[in-house]
């Protein structure tokens, strides 16, 4: 029978309000998805009142402050705060992006923060993402070679070819791209995602990988690679400017080179 | 995991096809074939239709038009029955539910080929 509802336990209720003392000064209001999958509650969207004059400039720092000084049950993923490590990658505002990188001053005066979507929660705004993981270690994301190394130093690369990386090696294993593509929300246990086949390209094009053949015939598969419908939503996401769809692309273009 | 399966085994799967580049190429092709043999047909229906029932009908029962028409027709079909196996594979997970409507829409689209292909023959011939 299709589901034209959600789960019971996917239906958000209003949650807990959390009032600024001071209503007079520059308020920002921020809506929080919570859930806790272990307890028999149903998620909830918890609004929380903060000053912006005593906060940060980031979203980050909203959270920092937030579990500091308001409610320290709140769980989420930060390390870095530059952009680098993707752990606070979020849904914020509508849109997958890094709450480190992501201005208050962007948003305006009312936030809502989801985690991303359609991954299990394992708290709040935690997803669990151990199957995207699972599937950047399926691509086998490390040089393969069958030419010997000279000597005891590196394997060279032409600037042209090294140039050929721009755009790819970047890319942080945020997951914000894969999450807010609708074809990995319907397909993701078979498709791959946008940052997956990225991070595919960026071996694919490294001019010091023999396995690219290789590594063609395990993408090429109806649904691993051409599940890819060109929504391009991966790149008006991508917080580090980035552009999967174009990756995809080429990965596409070469299997057709291959083929003739 | 509730199953005691990897993240790994459940991300490897059944492992690759092989194969997708040869559907993905001829949606493509067939998409670009369709751009001149339509204009070609609405414009020269168009143009037939003001010149007359009689000029139309002679035009209709012209074999190298009928050739046309049913390379159109069979083009548009194909490409159709590309398209809507990609939505039926992405959103119909039940897989004897799949193989069954991915079945019936395959024996369709030859069906609608080949009456497309008969019926232009006959009117020719009858024509002739």
């Amino acid at each position: 029978m299709p589901q034209f509802r959600l789960p019971e336990n996917s239906r958000v209720q209003l949650g807990r309000h959390y009032p600024s003392p001071d209503p007079g000064k520059r308020i920002c209001k921020i809506s929080i998805y919570r859930y806790e999958p272990d307890a028999s509650e149903k998620p909830r969207l918890d609004r929380y009142e903060i000053e912006l004059d005593h906060c940060g400039p980031m979203v980050l720092d909203a959270l920092i402050k937030i579990k500091n000084e308001i409610d320290p049950t709140l769980a989420f993923r930060r390390s870095c705060r530059e952009g680098v490590c993707g752990s606070c990658a979020m849904n914020i505002g509508g849109a997958n992006t890094l709450a480190c990188t992501k201005a208050l001053s962007e948003l305006g005066t009312k936030i809502a923060i989801y985690p991303l979507p359609h991954l299990p929660v394992v708290k709040d705004l935690v997803p669990d993402l151990s199957h995207f993981y699972a599937q950047y270690a399926s691509i086998q994301p490390w040089l393969k070679t069958e030419d010997p190394v000279e000597g005891d130093r590196e394997r060279l690369q032409s600037p042209e070819d090294r140039a050929r990386l721009d755009g790819l090696y970047e890319c942080i294993l945020c997951a914000c791209c894969s999450t807010a593509c609708p074809s990995y929300w319907w397909n993701s246990d078979r498709y791959l995602g946008p940052a997956i086949l990225l991070q595919a390209y960026r071996w694919l094009v490294d001019s010091r990988d023999t396995a690219t053949g290789e590594r063609l015939d395990q993408l090429q598969d109806p649904f691993r690679l051409y599940r890819c419908h060109t929504i391009l939503n991966c790149t008006k996401t991508c917080p580090k400017g980035l552009n999967p769809a174009q990756a995809i692309a080429a990965t596409k273009r070469l299997l057709v080179e291959r083929e003739s | 995991m509730n199953d005691l399966r990897t993240p790994y085994k459940t991300a490897t799967g059944l492992g690759s096809a092989h194969r997708g580049t040869g559907n993905w190429l001829a949606q493509r092709l067939t998409a670009l074939a369709l751009i001149p043999l339509f204009v070609w047909f609405v414009g020269a229906l168009f143009l037939h239709l003001f010149a007359g029932r009689m000029a139309l009908l002679t035009w209709l029962q012209d074999p190298v038009t009928a050739f046309f028409i049913a390379l159109a027709l069979a083009t548009a079909f194909y490409h159709g029955y590309l398209g809507v196996r990609v939505v039926v594979e992405d959103y119909i997970h039940h897989m004897v539910v799949k193989w069954f409507v991915l079945v019936l829409l395959q024996w369709l689209s030859i069906v609608l080929v080949l009456a497309d292909v008969y019926v232009l023959i006959w009117f020719t011939l009858r024509a002739s």
